[in-house]
């Protein structure tokens, strides 16, 4: 196909109204031809702007509730990173206001003295059916791998405690005795939320921590509180720009979304350096 | 209900395409739901004009908005104006669509006569449309109907109906090289109508 035989074409092309074989054919000539080229692009600009040209009709009013829908469930799953929340991974329960983080090395140094009390047992059974032991092998190196987080969470906590701001969070509620802190640490990217006095959450629903950032929301960590007391380590996921604010909400944990369901519980602006 | 304290969602309106296409890279469902609001109607109207079927032309408009929402960086400045770019994208598409359905469902849902509708009168516009699109619109809705009916009406059935040169001719029992030269003339005057208000020759 020559440059004439491609030009008598070529609108044609655009309106996407030849064959295929002759389309390959004007294809295989314009990759090796400036002018056919430039021409090409012409007759596809002034193709694109007939788009521009329909009627206008109206689509039904469910359709844009329908799309964002999917849009949402999509950008909840991409999100919420789906994470063990902290006090199950830590698996005990805290006493009333007993979240310090003394407390906390204390209970991990028992949750330790209680794995090295199985292991134990578990050499004095040696002599059970080979099954057992395998079975045994594995709750331990699944409770290994949890005393390896425990590990490195307490790790965390540390490190926010020493280099970390204390930042009083706003409750929306007027329970009188809730007293919420966020401490974080901008180099550790993390921080802890402590609580006392925090009413319990309606059945069903838990606490969601966000960060904001960009005007965007971030879910980052589900928790409910224990006797009002809480100690929840908040990572920002790697993604997430700094943020300017940290909220909770209470959600259903099976449906987070882009944001607040029923606005803050309690919410504090967070310093830009 | 508590309030919400981020005061950010007024913000959105007065952001651009371009700048809310960027806001959509970081999962803004905000930004999303503010496209949507623009470009809906006219996507929507779009798909529909090829399919002819109000289920298949939403459930497209559904597919492309999420493809934009899945994957922002389809769309770069680069690739011309947005609203043009996604109109584009949505006869596209709905042209694949219909193409990969049989022939004998594109003859019966897509013959001539409904495929020569009027032009639109350019004042029945989306109220969520912005003034410089529904002067674009215009435009080219202007250019269009200056053509002669026959250029037009050929142009229409190639762009908007899927249909080949050799498949027109057939359907209006012309000569193809009549066809041929429709379109050539057609497409040209349109140019000639458009340049000057689209830069189409700009590189």
């Amino acid at each position: 196909m020559d440059c004439s035989e491609v030009l008598e074409i070529i609108d044609a092309y655009a309106l996407g109204a030849v064959a295929p074989e002759e389309a390959a054919q004007l294809e295989a000539h314009v990759a090796d031809c400036l002018r056919c080229w430039e021409e090409l692009v012409k007759a596809q600009r002034t193709a694109a702007l007939l788009a521009l040209s329909v009627p206008m009709e109206e689509a039904s009013s469910q359709l844009g509730d329908r799309i964002t829908a999917v849009a949402r469930r999509e950008a909840a799953g991409i999100h919420s990173e789906p994470r063990v929340p902290l006090l199950r991974r830590l698996g005990f329960s805290w006493g009333t206001a007993a979240f310090g983080f003394g407390t906390a090395s204390v209970a991990a140094l028992a949750f330790a003295g209680v794995l090295q009390a199985q292991v134990n047992d578990l050499r004095d059974e040696n002599s059970d059916l080979e099954s057992q032991v395998q079975a045994a092998n594995g709750d331990l190196r699944a409770q290994v791998g949890q005393v390896s987080q425990l590990v490195e969470d307490q790790g965390t906590i540390l490190a926010v405690a020493i280099s970390g701001t204390d930042i009083e969070m706003k409750g929306a509620s007027d329970a009188e005795d809730m007293s919420i802190k966020y401490a974080w640490s901008a180099d550790q990217r993390a921080g802890i939320i402590t609580c006392a006095g925090m009413p319990q959450p309606p059945d069903g629903k838990v606490y969601q921590v966000w960060f904001s950032a960009n005007s965007q929301r971030f879910p980052v960590e589900t928790f409910t509180p224990e006797d009002g007391a809480c100690l929840v380590l908040v990572a920002l996921p790697e993604s997430t720009p700094t943020p300017t604010g940290i909220g909770i909400s209470i959600e259903d944990p099976d449906a987070i979304s882009d944001g607040p369901e029923d606005g803050w519980a309690v919410y504090a602006h967070l310093p830009e350096n | 209900m508590t309030p919400d304290v981020f005061p950010d969602e007024g913000l959105y309106s007065s952001l651009n395409d371009e700048e809310l296409m960027q806001r959509l890279e970081f999962r803004d469902l905000a930004a999303f739901r503010t496209l949507f609001a623009r470009y809906g109607n006219l996507v929507y109207s779009t798909t529909y004009r090829v399919l002819r079927d109000p289920h298949l032309a939403e459930d497209m408009v559904q597919e492309i908005f999420l493809r934009l929402w899945r994957k922002p960086e389809s769309y770069t400045p680069s690739r011309g104006r947005f609203a043009t770019w996604l109109t584009s994208v949505s006869r596209n598409r709905a042209v694949d669509e219909i193409r990969s359905r049989n022939r004998r469902y594109r003859h019966e849902t897509a013959s001539p006569e409904q495929q020569e509708r009027e032009v639109p009168a350019p004042e029945t516009e989306d109220p969520a449309m912005s003034a410089e699109l529904a002067d674009q619109r215009r435009i080219i809705l202007t250019a269009l109907s200056n053509l002669p009916e026959e250029q037009r009406k050929t142009i229409e059935l190639a762009y908007f109906g899927g249909f080949t040169q050799q498949e027109i001719a057939e359907m209006l029992d012309q000569p193809l090289g009549t066809v041929k030269t429709r379109i050539r003339l057609g497409m040209q005057k349109l140019r000639s109508a458009l340049t000057p208000e689209f830069r189409l020759e700009r590189r």
